[in-house]
C-alpha cells in the first residue's frame, strides 16, 4: 500500500513539516518492533458517543444532529471488536472547542466537540454529533475546509487517524487532501441514509478498514 | 495468508489536524518507571530519561504534535499480537503526549527484543500537515548499536540522527539522553514505512504517488 504523507501545496504546515526524503524500508526481521500495540482500551462510558450534549441531561448543541455509524474491519473483512474510536469535529459554526482554535467563529457553549466509543462484538460503532460547519483554513488564498469529522482508531496493532467527508460539499474539490487521495476519496465519504434513531435528523454510514491481517485484536 | 486481491481497500490515512482533543490524553503517561506515585512497587530496571524536541524545516518547534512511544521492558519483552510476552506486569510499555514540540519520557532501559537488536524506543508521530510517521530512537553508548539492523540499514550520518546523546543526569540521578527529531529539511530524521507489504499496491488502490513522496514538497 502506498502511503501519502503530505497534504498538498496549499497547506502551509505540510510544507514546514513533511519529510522530503522517502520513507525507508524496514530491514528484514524488524517489522514486529515497529508495530504499535495497545493492549487494552480505557473504560469508555456509553454517553461519550453523544457529542451533542456535554453530559446526559444537559442542553443540546446548536445545529443538525447526525448519526455516524459503521463497521471496523481488517483487510480480510473480519470485523474488529473492542477497538477504541475517538472522534472530534468543529461545531455547527465552524469552531473547534480546542483551546488552540483562535478563529472568529462562535463557540457553542453546549458542544463538547469530542467523543469516544468501543466497537462492539460485530465491529460496529455509532456516534451522534452535530453536522460540522465549514471554515476558512487559508484566509489569504480563500481556501476552505469542507465539512469533515476526524476519526482515530486504536486497538491491538491498528493505528489509524482519518477524516470522514460529506457528499457534495462545494469545498471538497479544492481540498488538498482530497486532491491527493484522487479516486480513493470516494471511500472517505460518509454515505447518507435515514437516521436509525430519533435522536438524529440524518444518518451517515462510514465503514473503516485498517491494516493488520497478522494482528489479532483483543476480544 | 489471504490473497491480496481479495483484500478490502484500506481507509485512507489523513492528517490529525491541529486540534486533537487534549482530554483524550487523560490517563496516558510519560513516566513508565512507575504505575502510580502512591504505590510501593514499580517495574524493575535502570531508569533513564529520553528528552528532545520535534522541529520543522525552519528549526521551529512543531506545536501540537501527538507523540506515541512504545518499547520493550528491561528484559526485552514486549506485548504484541502473540500475547504479553512475559512483560513485567508493572511495565506499561506505551507512553503518549501532545506537545508544544518538546518531550521528556521517563522510562527504563529497554532490553533487546532480538539478539541482534540494540535498545530502542519506537516513536509514532501524528501532526497537522502530514499523516502518521514512524521511526526508532536508540541510546548513545550502547555497544549493541554497532550491529543493530535498523541503524545498519542507514548511512552512518543518517543513523546518527536516530541515536540520542547522553547529556547528563536528571535530579534523581537517572541518565538523560537527548535527541531532536527533525521532520523536514536539513538534518531530516529518517522515517520508516511500516506497512508490511510496502510498495505493493493492492487492487483498487492508486499507483500514482510513490511510497512516502511528500506531495506538499512538490512546489
Amino acid at each position: 500500500m502506498t502511503r501519502r504523507l503530505g497534504i498538498g501545496p496549499t497547506d502551509r504546515t505540510s510544507d514546514e513539516r513533511t519529510p522530503r526524503r522517502p520513507l525507508r524500508p524496514m530491514p528484514p526481521g524488524t517489522a514486529a518492533s515497529f508495530r504499535p500495540w495497545l493492549p487494552q482500551p480505557p473504560a469508555v462510558a456509553p454517553h461519550e458517543a453523544d457529542l451533542t450534549r456535554i453530559a446526559p441531561g444537559r442542553p443540546r448543541a446548536d445545529g443538525e444532529a447526525i448519526e455516524v455509524a459503521g463497521v471496523l474491519r481488517d483487510e480480510a473483512g473480519r470485523p474488529l471488536p473492542g477497538a477504541l474510536l475517538e472522534i472530534w469535529n468543529c461545531n455547527a459554526h465552524g469552531r473547534y472547542t480546542h483551546r488552540d482554535d483562535q478563529a472568529d467563529y462562535a463557540i457553542d457553549p453546549n458542544f463538547l466537540g469530542h467523543g469516544r466509543a468501543l466497537t462492539d462484538a460485530e465491529g460496529r460503532y455509532r456516534f451522534v454529533t452535530v453536522l460540522p460547519g465549514r471554515y476558512v483554513a487559508r484566509p489569504d488564498i480563500g481556501r476552505w475546509r469542507p465539512r469533515h469529522i476526524h476519526i482515530s482508531v486504536r486497538g491491538g496493532a491498528a493505528r489509524l487517524i482519518t477524516q470522514m467527508y460529506f457528499e457534495g460539499d462545494p469545498h471538497n474539490d479544492a481540498d488538498p487532501m482530497r486532491i491527493l487521495m484522487g479516486e480513493d476519496f470516494a471511500r472517505q465519504i460518509g454515505r447518507e441514509r435515514a437516521a436509525a434513531t430519533p435522536d438524529a435528523a440524518r444518518g451517515f454510514d462510514f465503514d473503516l478498514t485498517v491494516a493488520g491481517a497478522d494482528a489479532p485484536f483483543w476480544e | 495468508m489471504t490473497d491480496r486481491r481479495n483484500r478490502l481497500p484500506l481507509t485512507c490515512e489523513d492528517t490529525v489536524g491541529p486540534y486533537y482533543p487534549l482530554p483524550f490524553l487523560d490517563g496516558d503517561r510519560m513516566d513508565l518507571t512507575r504505575v502510580h506515585p502512591g504505590l510501593a512497587i514499580r517495574p524493575a530496571g535502570e531508569a533513564r530519561v529520553l528528552a528532545g524536541r520535534v522541529l520543522d524545516r525552519h528549526g521551529a518547534l512543531a506545536h501540537g504534535v501527538l507523540l506515541e512511544f512504545q518499547q520493550a521492558d528491561p528484559a526485552g519483552a514486549i506485548r504484541g499480537p502473540g500475547g504479553d510476552g512475559g512483560v513485567d506486569p508493572w511495565f506499561e510499555g506505551v507512553a503518549r503526549c501532545r506537545t508544544d514540540g518538546t518531550f521528556r519520557l521517563r522510562t527504563l532501559r529497554p532490553g533487546p527484543v532480538a539478539p541482534e537488536r540494540a535498545p530502542h524506543v519506537t516513536l509514532t508521530i501524528f501532526s497537522d500537515g502530514f499523516a502518521r510517521l514512524v521511526t526508532q530512537i536508540f541510546f548513545g553508548g550502547e555497544a549493541a548499536n554497532a550491529a543493530d539492523p535498523v541503524l545498519a540499514s542507514l548511512d552512518p550520518q543518517e543513523a546518527a540522527r536516530l541515536v540520542a546523546a547522553p547529556t547528563g543526569e536528571a535530579e534523581d540521578g537517572a541518565p538523560v539522553y537527548a535527541l531532536d527529531i527533525v521532520l523536514a529539511g536539513e538534518g531530516e530524521t529518517p522515517f520508516f514505512d511500516d506497512r508490511p507489504e510496502a510498495g505493493v499496491a493492492p487492487s483498487g488502490a492508486p499507483s500514482g504517488a510513490s511510497s512516502g513522496a511528500p506531495a506538499g514538497a512538490a512546489a
